[in-house]
């Protein structure tokens, strides 16, 4: 009874912590509603295109797709718990150290987050709910149906259920091991841990990187066109990204600080800090990468399925922004370990405008980078598409501005809240030290 | 004489004046700073020694009372004239090193010289002079989290020197250090201090370590309690007058 209670004493103390992560669950569980709603809607069921089988049973592709995104939301849902934890490893070290045993501090952790699901299930629900109507006429008005206005499936809001409720298992389980396998030690230094060690047992040469990623995007150029023939090459590529942000930036970025940047005060330490926020972020910008590629492949290749295409349309339109959320969250999360960093800055004769500036590069090259390494894809995706498909020009402009827009609002958003973590801890100054 | 460098007059620092709670860290302090001078601060946890030193460097504005920075008042200064003043002239150093996790040494020790706008080439010798000096120079491509905490420290050192400073400001310079390598900085103050001029003002809490001023502030509930100044002292008197100073404190606690 004592760890129910200090759980939600916890959770009431850190309500900002707590409450970024409830909003991240209950975006994550309105799209699942969202997608269930499609698998799970009997008008759209007779209709659907079937293009796969699986023992004589047909498998319409818009199920098989809002089921790789539902799957793809419950990974959300598991990175942004993970994320969590791993910012709470001071309370879960000071339990252990006060006696709590392993049942116990799992026990604290499943509670917190059980908590958080049952205030993010129906917020998720009712937003999902929003979201399908509006998706639905959209569905409806396209494929010209006469479906009740407010037609949901009830069976959307259970299977959803069982979906969230298998994620909190996974979350146990995870979260028990995460406890078993650190120490005290480790999780009292953790929160504010900056190394960034490279820890491959393989150390492939930085150029393989590289050249993996101009190989992606010849084999782009050169494969004979087909609907699907992007896929492979941006697979490679988006792979390649990952290695690039990980493994070679550490070297370029050196590079371009000894040769050109460490004489200017603004950008000697926005590099810096950029490699680090690439690193924190590679795995998130590897999907991004991966996903922004392969749903506009999927979307092409559709073009002449109008429920599949709307399907893959708001699948695309869903992953970017739950992507560019998730991201937004990680970034907002880190910056708020940077305090004592900017404040030393200050000590050392930086005025507040220049702190800004630095943010302001640091942020703008970040989402740049993030919206770069695709792109180049991306465009060429397009670009072939339009030639061999047919694909209208209205479409690849829409899919474009689509990335361009919703990565620009990322990243005011991400910069507003760099930003005021930062200035909150200037403003505080002693108090903060 | 020596020149003025900085004075701090009737100065008052209260924080959350506008709570219901404020809390007066320091009351109506005193001091006047000339070139030269190295000047020690001594006092219990929370008796306002940072404060003190964090509003005589330009970290923190006072309340009531005013300080003077070569004769000009440090509120009528603006933002990036505050800013100029501190990597021109003033090195920091703190008890948690302050190095900044995501820049190699060498760009840690770079940094006040980015801000002043000095030259690449210049900026190379500098840095690799004042390494050697310090000997952190097989260091200067190594990340913070890569070196032990004397390292680390002689790194912000070396961050702090870099621009030949008029004035150090250090926070319990010697707080993480074992007492070899306290030695080994409290020489290098002393040699900077009898050698080049340079003017300290410091924070400790170690007798041994306070003993290498010339002066000692001890700072009690935000005011100046006691002024000692070694005079012709040797350090080993010095020292012992430190020690009473402390010792006093504690035995009143027996008293009351």
């Amino acid at each position: 009874m004592g760890t129910l209670k200090f759980s939600i004493r916890m959770l009431k103390k850190e309500y900002k912590k707590s409450m970024v992560y409830t909003l991240t669950l209950s975006l994550t569980i309105a799209v699942t509603f969202l997608f269930f709603n499609i698998i799970d809607n009997v008008y759209l069921m007779n209709e659907r295109h079937t293009n796969a089988s699986l023992s004589g049973i047909d498998i319409p592709f818009s199920s098989t797709l809002s089921f790789i995104i539902i799957i793809f939301c419950a990974f959300m849902i598991i990175f942004a718990n993970n994320f969590y934890i791993s910012r709470k490893t001071k309370e879960i070290a000071i339990m252990t150290m006060s006696g709590s045993g392993f049942m116990d501090t799992t026990m604290y952790l499943f509670y917190q987050n059980l908590i958080m699901t049952l205030m993010a299930f129906p917020l998720g629900i009712g937003l999902g709910a929003i979201a399908s109507i509006g998706v639905n006429q959209c569905i409806y008005q396209y494929l010209s149906y006469q479906v009740p206005m407010f037609y949901i499936p009830v069976n959307a809001i259970f299977d959803t259920m069982i979906c969230i409720c298998a994620i909190i298992g996974a979350q146990l389980v995870y979260a028990s091991g995460f406890v078993y396998r650190k120490d005290i030690q480790y999780m009292l230094s953790q929160e504010n841990r900056n190394t960034l060690k490279d820890e491959r047992i393989l150390q492939i040469p930085t150029s393989v990187y590289w050249v993996v990623y101009v190989l992606g995007f010849i084999l782009l150029v050169s494969t004979p066109y087909t609907s699907s023939s992007a896929l492979f090459p941006c697979f490679i590529g988006a792979v390649a990204t990952g290695g690039m942000i990980k493994y070679c930036f550490s070297s370029l970025f050196m590079k371009l600080k000894q040769n050109h940047f460490i004489a200017n005060r603004l950008w000697l330490i926005a590099l810096s800090n950029l490699y680090y926020s690439l690193r924190r972020a590679v795995l998130l910008i590897g999907i991004y990468a991966v996903s922004s590629s392969v749903m506009i492949a999927i979307m092409i290749s559709q073009q002449n399925n109008p429920r599949e295409m709307v399907t893959s349309i708001v699948g695309f339109v869903v992953i970017i922004l739950l992507l560019l959320a998730s991201i937004l969250y990680k970034y907002s999360m880190e910056a708020t370990t940077r305090k004592m960093f900017y404040y030393n800055l200050y000590k050392l004769g930086y005025t507040n405008h220049q702190l800004l500036s630095i943010i302001k590069k640091e942020v703008s090259s970040f989402y740049a980078i993030l919206l770069g390494l695709p792109f180049v894809y991306i465009i060429v995706t397009l670009i072939q598409a339009f030639i061999h498909q047919g694909i209208s020009l209205e479409f690849m402009i829409t899919v474009i501005l689509t990335q361009i827009l919703s990565a620009l609002i990322a990243g005011v958003l991400t910069y507003i809240s760099y930003k005021n973590a930062v200035l909150k801890a200037l403003k505080e100054g002693v108090h903060y030290e | 004489m020596n020149k003025e460098i900085l004075v701090a007059d009737h100065v008052t620092k209260i924080y959350g004046i506008e709570t219901k709670n404020p809390v007066t860290a320091l009351s109506d302090v005193s001091l006047t700073m000339y070139e030269g001078d190295f000047i020690c601060v001594m006092g219990p946890s929370g008796s306002g020694k940072s404060t003190f030193i964090n509003n005589l460097s330009t970290i923190d504005v006072p309340t009531k009372g005013y300080v003077y920075i070569d004769g000009k008042e440090v509120r009528t200064m603006g933002e990036n004239e505050i800013g100029r003043f501190r990597y021109e002239n003033l090195g920091f150093i703190f008890q948690e090193f302050n190095l900044l996790d995501s820049l190699t040494i060498f760009e840690n020790i770079a940094v006040p010289l980015s801000l002043a706008n000095i030259p690449l080439q210049e900026m190379n010798e500098r840095v690799e002079t004042v390494a050697q000096k310090l000997n952190v120079h097989q260091l200067l491509n190594k990340y913070p989290y890569e070196c032990s905490g004397g390292q680390r420290q002689r790194a912000a050192i070396a961050r702090a020197l870099v621009t030949n400073p008029k004035l150090i400001v250090a926070d319990e310079p010697t707080g993480n250090l074992d007492s070899q390598n306290s030695h080994e900085l409290l020489e290098l103050f002393k040699q900077l201090n009898d050698q080049d001029g340079v003017s300290i003002l410091m924070v400790t809490h170690d007798s041994m370590i306070a003993s290498y001023s010339q002066k000692l502030l001890y700072i009690k509930d935000g005011e100046i309690e006691e002024t000692i100044e070694r005079g012709h002292l040797s350090q080993k008197d010095y020292f012992y007058k430190i020690v009473d100073v402390n010792s006093v404190e504690s035995q009143k606690l027996f008293v009351d």
